[in-house]
């Protein structure tokens, strides 16, 4: 999970990605490039989100068996040669299940995302430009929402919905959906103040003109970098609710689930749950380091100069 | 003179340093050589970007290790190798040897510690006494550096004191330690012209008194001319001119320091355009070869194809500047041209009824909601503002922070409803308007922010920005905006083959123009200037307010010029408004008001504003530095803590008196006593 | 903002958040799919016994007159039956609950007395290879999955090593129960024996926890660092010649603390999140596990008493840590 204030009091101090205050310039892509070859952290997450993005397209072609074949012959077997990651206790190839387990994840973490990001941008957009007590309302709703333990909402929405990974999902998208609304109204708000928004005003612009040519397009980025890092996070979230049996069921090829399988095998063939494991954790290494870079690049308190 | 035999405390020699960044290299300094002799307060002048702040950076080594590439050059400080030092020696001499004072105040100590201990522990680093000994020195240093009350400062926390107060403890952790050489990088400029005098004055005496040399970072000139003995001019990372500082302002050699001198505003001549500089500073990671001024000299020739050494200027023999000029021949310096100006504008010629009233303008704001999101009180921004602008007209309205005259932009805007009073724009009351109404005449005045970098939006193409108001107002096709935006940056002297490109791709002085551009698309009548030169630099301020002159000229526009610079509004408008705590506390014509100050707060902001060619002891224009609250405004006069000539009758609420009428323009002051003050002795300006 | 306003504020959004937990809770309950009086009832019941049940649950009310029912057994600390072990929610929920607490703090112990040095020494170090080397563990520790990380520990130091047991809390019987921390009673009551024990049990538990947090203590503290040392109070600082260290230790340092004491503190939301997991992994007789035994039973009462036990908490705590704060930044103690 990311680290993320809920709150209120803090708000001020500590934003989402301390980007809400960018001097929204315009993007010097020379800069950024330039940045991101600067730090090789980010760049190997750049190239692991490839990867994983690769590896989810071509899935078929790459694993080596049909990620559900039995194979009761081959039970359990060791990493070898015909099977890199071993086999499971009905004996399908570990290694075909976790590369199509990509498939889920990622799709998961993407749809969390989108679906959070989608309605809390909506929302705190709307919340930030409208004001007054149309605000407040909202606001407050949020902040009783944020006050909830996420995990634990999760687990009893996923929960209440049945085990199912669309459920878990839906359970992962609600429950951060207030994260979105407080950052995007956060940047509404500084962005009313900004004088070309003004500006604008004075022009005679509409509420909306004003919403589309202007906050829009300058409230993009740290909305972007927040949603880089809560990929990561939300295929983690997803894997978890999995491993409690919330979410993937069989024969899902899921990392999570795959884990939970595995761990009644975990003192004699060590290498059931550890692989699908490790593979969650590269990918959300990947999205949390791609994150982080760009966080530093859009954030100018850590520009220095 | 005693100053010659005096040995040199701070020396650079010929230092040329680098930023290596991703742009490129950046030629930060080029050959820097200066000094500073022992007791004397030298002035380093320069536009942003000169390399000054750098150069006294590297004194004490504090720009970020790593960041910088020293390419050739030596610094010494009292005859120690700094460049060559380890940074525990280093350490030592920080605070000891060489203490510094910056620019900003407000963050320059630390929140979280208590002014005492900020103070304390430098004392504590570098001698050893004991903690008692300490707090009684840091006391006095406070009250030496006249902050009242040193006892109960000592125990405050940083953000309890204003920013004058801060300065004034800054200074006193500066000579903590009774340093050689005190480095102060624009100390004043963010801080408003009352509180400047008082500081700068305390600052000269301080050094003079304990000996302590000064190198004073500023891009203010006329600063220069009360502070400094010498001073050195710096042009793209080039020392361009040096010497005493009475030579190099009365008689600049370098065309560089004549062109800014010349593009100064002054009180002294109004309304004539100013000798703007052509063009802007070159970028530093791709420095014209030669000379850096050549691109904007109008006396570039052959010679300047190679870099110029100093070569010593007629008259004193220290003054000296880098100008082929001076080489080839000393007297041909007096033939060089004047720098050309926009046409001349005439005066402006107000008639008829107003086209923007203002009656009884109130505003106050909530602040500090209690739990239960109620306001504990309010700030009271403005306070009845009553005022008349007419077509064609410039009125000027000038003040310091927080006298409400940036509220007053947002109000005359209709970006703030007042809580009190009418505004009226042609007969039109503003107020009554059905928001479609207000969308409409809207058209009718536009806006210029100070800061021409958040003014533009960074994601839209710059031809885009301009036509905005058109796009927004009604249909148009492509073409025909791109036509109009064309003519319109044509009108504000931009270049039409760059419109496709991005603000940030233009200087400061050029993104002005585009919103100068964009407030003139709809044609208004009334333009509101926020500022609208604060942000530049005083060669682009000179090119910016000859703009406004011409297009007045040529579109007949009314302005509202908000400023805190006294000289500008000078320069600009025909009638000014002096404001002080959300109240006009004099309104007259510029002749009126500012030759001819009636009001004691006029007279004080006009004594502490820093003149070129008067070279006197500064004074204190008033009695507190401290500005009161507009939480629990003041009763009776607002000014009368700080005022000077404060009496009886002065706890009564004031009104705006007319104290004398010149043809038909009254003027006014809220002052019961101003019959009764001495004359104000007005000083000749020279130049 | 003063003390007394933060309290009540935080107050009142107690209240609002019980009541919309338990708006939720009480909803969920009734989206379950299957009959829970049924399921109680067990697989050969008769009908009329499972309309007994359901008459006993006040299952045959109204939805309002259910949901008025449920807050004021709420009110009373009555979280009903748990479906699975048949005693009071609240009664094994206060059971479990100190297992729990012991697993947090001694996780949330490592992760700071780790991360805040790690931070700072990442910080100082920019770009250098120290810092790459602390980002890349405090990445990983924020991408690690807890439950996988548990099962890799256990695998090797319990499969493989055989130095820490893989399961449980203690081995043989606890402590005299004072606070319900075994190691903390251990430790008062001088039973030395269970006290190696329980910190043997604990070590894992709190390596797999801790190393979650450890990742995001870095973060904040390194991004907090970075921040304070650009600030101009630093440059006075270096001015007046003090040295690196004391700059650091001194100026640096306490600024940054103090936004990283709220994002620390508000990490407890994600402490619960990985306790859940880590104590499913090493069967540790927690809340987190006791909550996901019920999952699989169904068991709703417990569930619904879980969750609003944990919000209530995490609220609490978010006080505690508004509080930390405000006591820490003079600014604001200076106004209240």
């Amino acid at each position: 999970m990311t680290a993320i204030d809920k709150s209120p009091l803090a708000a001020s101090q500590v934003d989402l990605v301390g980007i809400s205050e960018a001097r929204a310039g315009a993007i010097d892509w020379r800069y950024v490039w330039y940045q991101l070859r600067q730090s090789p952290l980010a760049l190997l997450g750049l190239a692991i989100i490839a990867i994983v993005l690769v590896v989810m397209a071509g899935a078929p072609l790459i694993a080596p068996y049909d990620p559900n074949r039995l194979d009761l012959l081959h039970r359990l077997a060791p990493p070898s040669l015909e099977h890199w990651f071993g086999t499971d206790e009905v004996g399908r190839d570990l290694l075909s299940r976790v590369l199509y387990g990509a498939r889920v994840s990622v799709t998961v973490g993407f749809a969390v995302v989108g679906i959070s990001m989608g309605v809390g941008t909506l929302v705190g957009a709307f919340s930030g430009l409208a004001g007054g007590r149309t605000d407040t309302v909202i606001m407050r709703i949020m902040d009783v929402l944020l006050s909830f333990p996420s995990f634990v909402m999760a687990i009893a929405l996923a929960a209440a919905l049945g085990p199912d990974l669309i459920n878990a999902m839906l359970a992962i998208a609600i429950v951060r959906i207030p994260f979105y609304v407080r950052l995007t109204r956060g940047q509404a708000l500084s962005l009313r103040e900004r004088p070309y928004v003004k500006a604008a005003v004075t022009f005679g612009a509409r509420p909306l003109t004003i919403v589309r040519l202007h906050i829009i397009p300058n409230a993009l980025a740290p909305i972007i970098v927040q949603s880089t890092l809560d990929i990561g996070s939300a295929i983690l979230t997803a894997s978890a609710l999995s491993f409690i049996g919330l979410g993937a069921q069989q024969p899902t090829a899921e990392w999570g689930a795959m884990v939970s399988n595995g761990r009644d095998f975990l003192l004699d063939q060590w290498w059931y749950p550890t692989f699908p494991g490790f593979a969650i954790l590269v990918t959300a290494v990947g999205f949390n380091l791609f994150g982080d870079g760009l966080r530093d690049i859009f954030d100018p308190r850590l520009r220095g100069k | 003179m005693t100053a010659d035999l005096a040995r040199n405390v701070v020396e650079i020699d010929g230092l040329t340093l680098d930023f290596p960044t991703y742009r490129g290299r950046v030629h930060a300094l080029s050959d820097v050589t200066l000094a500073v002799r022992e007791g004397e307060i030298v002035g380093l002048v320069g536009e942003s970007g000169c390399g000054k702040s750098v150069t006294s950076m590297s004194i004490i080594r504090l720009l970020p290790p790593g960041s910088t590439d020293v390419t050739s050059g030596t610094i010494q400080l009292l005859g120690r190798d700094v460049l060559g030092a380890d940074e525990r020696e280093m350490e030592g001499v920080r605070g000891k040897l060489v203490s510094m004072v910056f620019q900003e105040p407000m963050n320059a100590l630390n929140p979280t510690i208590r002014i005492g201990r900020q103070i304390t522990q430098v004392i504590h680093r570098h001698e050893r006494v004991s903690a008692v000994e300490a707090e009684e020195r840091a006391e006095a240093l406070l009250t030496e550096m006249q902050v009242p009350d040193a006892q109960r400062i000592m125990r405050s926390y940083p953000f309890e004191l204003s920013g004058g107060m801060r300065q004034r403890v800054l200074l006193a952790m500066a000579f903590s330690c009774n340093p050689a050489v005190l480095i102060a990088d624009e100390p004043t400029t963010a801080l408003d012209v009352t509180v400047q005098a008082q500081v700068l004055m305390l600052l000269k005496e301080r050094a003079k008194q304990r000996g302590t040399s000064v190198l004073f970072i500023t891009h203010d000139l006329a600063v220069v001319a009360q502070l400094c003995d010498s001073v050195y001019v710096m042009y793209a990372g080039h020392i361009v001119e040096e010497g005493p500082t009475r030579d190099v302002l009365r008689r600049p050699a370098h065309p560089y320091t004549r062109a800014l001198l010349r593009s100064l505003p002054d009180l002294g001549s109004p309304r004539e355009p100013l000798a703007a500089i052509a063009g802007t500073v070159p970028d530093l990671a791709n420095l014209p070869t030669g000379c850096a001024f050549r691109p904007r000299c109008p006396a570039a020739h052959d010679a300047c194809q190679r870099v110029p050494r100093l070569f010593a200027a007629p008259g004193d023999a220290r003054h000296r500047a880098a100008c082929w000029l001076l080489y080839e021949k000393a007297g041909s310096l007096e033939s060089v041209p004047r720098v050309s100006a926009d046409d001349a504008p005439a005066v402006g010629t107000p008639t008829g009824a107003p086209l923007l009233a203002l009656d009884d303008i109130a505003v106050r704001f909530p602040v500090g909601f209690d739990w239960r999101g109620r306001a504990r009180g309010h700030v009271h921004a403005l306070n009845g503002i009553d005022l008349a602008l007419r077509s064609g007209e410039t009125l000027g309205v000038v003040g310091e922070s927080g006298c409400g005259k940036t509220t007053l932009a947002q109000v005359v805007m209709r970006l703030l409803t007042p809580s009190r009073g009418r505004i009226v724009f042609d007969g039109i009351d503003l107020a009554e308007l059905e928001p479609s109404r207000l969308r409409e005449i809207r058209r009718r005045f536009q806006i210029v922010f100070q800061d021409p970098q958040s003014s533009l939006d960074p994601r839209m193409r710059v031809w885009r920005a301009i036509v905005e108001p058109l796009a927004i107002l009604g249909k148009h096709s492509t073409s025909w905006l791109r036509e109009k935006a064309r003519a319109l940056a044509e009108e504000v002297g931009l270049r039409s083959g760059q419109l496709d490109r991005y603000p940030h791709e233009f200087s400061g002085g050029q993104r002005q123009r585009i919103a100068i551009a964009r407030a003139l698309a709809s044609g208004p009548d009334l333009l509101v200037l926020d500022e609208p030169t604060s942000a530049l630099d005083v060669s682009v301020q000179a090119q910016i307010l000859n703009l406004f002159l011409a297009l007045q000229k040529r579109l007949g526009l009314a302005y509202l010029f908000i400023s805190h610079n006294v000289a500008v509004v000078r320069h600009i408008a025909d009638r000014v408004a002096v404001m002080y705590l959300g109240q006009i506390v004099e309104l007259g014509t510029s002749a009126q008001v500012l030759d001819q100050p009636g009001h004691p707060y006029t007279r004080a902001l006009l004594a502490s504003v820093p003149k070129i060619g008067s070279n006197e002891t500064l004074e204190l224009p008033v009695r507190s530095m401290e500005l009161p609250s507009n939480f629990h405004l003041p009763i009776g006069c607002f000014f009368r803590d700080r005022c000077p000539f404060a009496g009886p009758g002065c706890e009564k609420p004031q009104h705006l008196l007319k104290t004398e009428r010149t043809a038909d323009e009254p003027r006014m002051v809220r002052c019961h006593r101003v019959r009764a003050l001495p004359p104000w002795l007005r000083e000749d300006p020279e130049r | 903002m003063s003390f007394a306003n933060v309290i009540r504020r935080r107050l009142i959004l107690l209240v609002f958040v019980v009541f919309g937990v338990s708006l939720v809770t009480f909803a969920m309950s009734h989206m379950i799919p299957g009959d829970p009086a049924r399921m109680m009832a067990g697989e050969r019941a008769t009908n009329e016994m499972v309309a007994h049940i359901r008459q006993l649950l006040g299952l045959d009310r109204s939805l309002p007159l259910q949901y008025i029912g449920y807050v004021r057994d709420l009110l009373h600390g009555n979280f009903g039956i748990s479906i699975r072990t048949q005693r009071p929610v609240l009664n094994d929920l206060l059971l479990f609950f100190p297992a729990t607490i012991e697993l947090a703090i001694a996780a949330l112990l490592f992760a700071i007395l780790l991360g805040i040095p790690l931070g700072i020494v990442s910080a100082i170090a920019k770009d250098r290879a120290i810092d790459q080397v602390t980002r890349t563990i405090s990445v990983t520790g924020i991408s690690t999955p807890a439950f996988w990380l548990g099962l890799l520990l256990i695998y090797l130091f319990y499969g493989r090593l055989g130095i820490f047991p893989g399961s449980g809390r203690i081995d043989g019987a606890p402590p005299l129960r004072i606070t319900g921390l075994y190691t903390l009673d251990a430790l008062v009551t001088g039973d030395w024996p269970a006290l190696r024990s329980a910190l043997s049990h604990l070590v894992l538990p709190a390596l797999t926890l801790g190393f979650v947090h450890l990742g995001i203590v870095t973060r904040q503290v390194r991004s907090a660092m970075l921040e304070v040392l650009q600030e101009d109070y630093v440059r006075t600082a270096k001015a007046g010649g003090l040295s690196r260290p004391r700059i650091i230790l001194d100026h640096a340092l306490r600024n940054a603390l103090i936004p990283s004491v709220t994002m620390i503190g508000l990490a407890f939301g994600d402490l619960l999140y990985g306790a859940v997991l880590t104590e499913t992994v090493f069967a540790w007789p927690g809340m987190g596990n006791y909550v996901v035994q019920s999952i699989s039973a169904l068991d709703f009462p417990a569930i619904m008493g879980f969750t609003v036990m944990a919000s209530t908490a995490y609220v609490l705590v978010n006080l505690m840590v508004d509080l930390t704060y405000m006591f820490l930044d003079p600014q604001i103690r200076g106004v209240g």
